[in-house]
């Protein structure tokens, strides 16, 4: 498997003139796409911090490519890594913010309660051990929901038809809430 | 309705979820998006696969490219909304819940970049109850609603409705109801544009079925 470091490696400073100058002009030259990256995944969630955003996700990208070979870097390629970059930078200011990324719930550690973060541990650790406890397929399943895949999706990611991805789905959450509900979140 | 019927919700296990999903030694954004072209299984694809269950942020990733229409041109990657694959179950919803979806897509059919949302899939069991669809907002609308109305049906202990944006995320979820009608979340901004929403029942034996999905847009 292909992979990508999670932090990105320190641009090669050592790197000759030219070849910093030829990727700085590259940049440059990208600069537009990856404005319309983070205008279409960050949407109006970042309309006050676009401009942070499209500076980090330029570094970012700086750091990233300077080990590449400018003149390999397809538009599409430098799409995805942008698109890659912007989650990034989203998913920090999300956790600068003491937010999830993408929704912030009512389970408790949400608020400013004592013990929250503890209660909220519990919650976390009852979740994952509940989810390991279903089979393979109905764990998968419930993982995909959770990060929020419709069921079209997962079934074209793991090549179920489209009915066996409904159900499972639709089984495993009901397992889950059956599991969390032993562990003393009940209804 | 308690607070730990919340605490498991869709949404408050999402919440959840996404405290424990992180990884690193992430797949590539080819190798992500790979997994949207229709192909056998493999070794491979699992793996990549099982790390995206695990990952929030290959998940977001992928979410992005399996949904961005505007994005297509620019990573190649066709949207899955676009492969005309309607759901398999849709005959299932009674001949009611599907004539009103019809009558409501015939008079206002949505646009060619707007993606359908999707119904809730952990609601869908046996289909909806014939009785439960959606009445209002339906169409155009010329202001903010002033609350979403839906037939009820006669076992339903709760109900709570969904909104979701042109793109299919989730934009509002209600409290429990026990009314056959929620006042409109004045307390929400709703950007103009297209919207789907649909009313979810929980019954006796506690499972929860779905209506159809009812448009709307905003000015």
């Amino acid at each position: 498997m292909e992979h990508v470091s999670a932090d990105p490696l320190p641009f090669d400073t050592n790197a000759p003139a030219a070849g910093q100058a030829r990727l700085e002009d590259f940049l440059a030259r990208h600069k537009g796409l990856i404005q319309r990256v983070v205008r279409h995944v960050g949407g109006r969630r970042v309309e006050l911090l676009r401009e942070d955003i499209e500076q980090e996700v330029l570094i970012s990208l700086w750091r990233r490519l300077g080990r590449e070979q400018p003149l390999d870097l397809t538009p599409s390629y430098v799409y995805k890594a942008a698109l890659r970059e912007t989650v990034r930078s989203l998913r920090r200011e999300g956790s600068r913010g003491g937010q999830s990324a993408t929704f912030q719930g009512d389970w408790p550690g949400s608020a400013n309660e004592p013990f929250a973060d503890v209660s909220h541990r519990e919650c976390v650790e009852a979740l994952e051990k509940s989810l390991a406890e279903l089979p393979d397929d109905r764990q998968r399943a419930a993982r995909l929901h959770l990060q929020g895949f419709r069921v079209e999706e997962i079934m074209t990611m793991c090549g179920w038809p489209y009915q066996r991805a409904r159900n499972l789905v639709a089984r495993a959450m009901a397992d889950l809430r059956v599991a969390l509900r032993e562990r003393g979140i009940r209804d | 309705v308690t607070e730990s019927r919340k605490l498991l919700s869709d949404e408050a296990l999402r919440s959840l979820y996404a405290d424990t999903a992180s990884s690193s030694d992430h797949p590539s954004e080819e190798t992500l998006a790979g997994l949207l072209e229709h192909g056998t299984s493999s070794d491979e694809r699992e793996r990549v696969v099982d790390h995206v269950s695990r990952c929030g942020e290959c998940a977001d990733v992928l979410r992005h490219l399996a949904r961005c229409v505007e994005c297509a041109p620019e990573t190649g990657v066709k949207p899955l909304g676009r492969r005309g694959q309607p759901p398999r179950s849709w005959p299932l919803w009674g001949g009611l819940a599907a004539a009103a979806a019809l009558v409501t897509f015939l008079a206002w059919p949505p646009g060619p970049n707007r993606t359908l949302g999707t119904p809730d899939p952990g609601v869908l069991r046996a289909g909806a109850p014939a009785g439960l669809a959606p009445v209002s907002p339906a169409g155009p609308q010329k202001g903010t609603p002033t609350d979403l109305r839906w037939t009820g049906v006669p076992d339903a202990l709760a109900y709570r409705v969904v909104v979701r944006d042109a793109r299919g995320e989730q934009v509002f979820s209600s409290p429990d109801l026990s009314e056959t009608s929620c006042p409109w979340p004045a307390a929400r901004t709703f950007a103009p544009g297209a919207y789907t929403w649909q009313v979810l029942a929980r019954t006796r034996n506690g499972e929860e079925t779905a209506s159809a999905l009812a448009h709307f847009s905003l000015p």
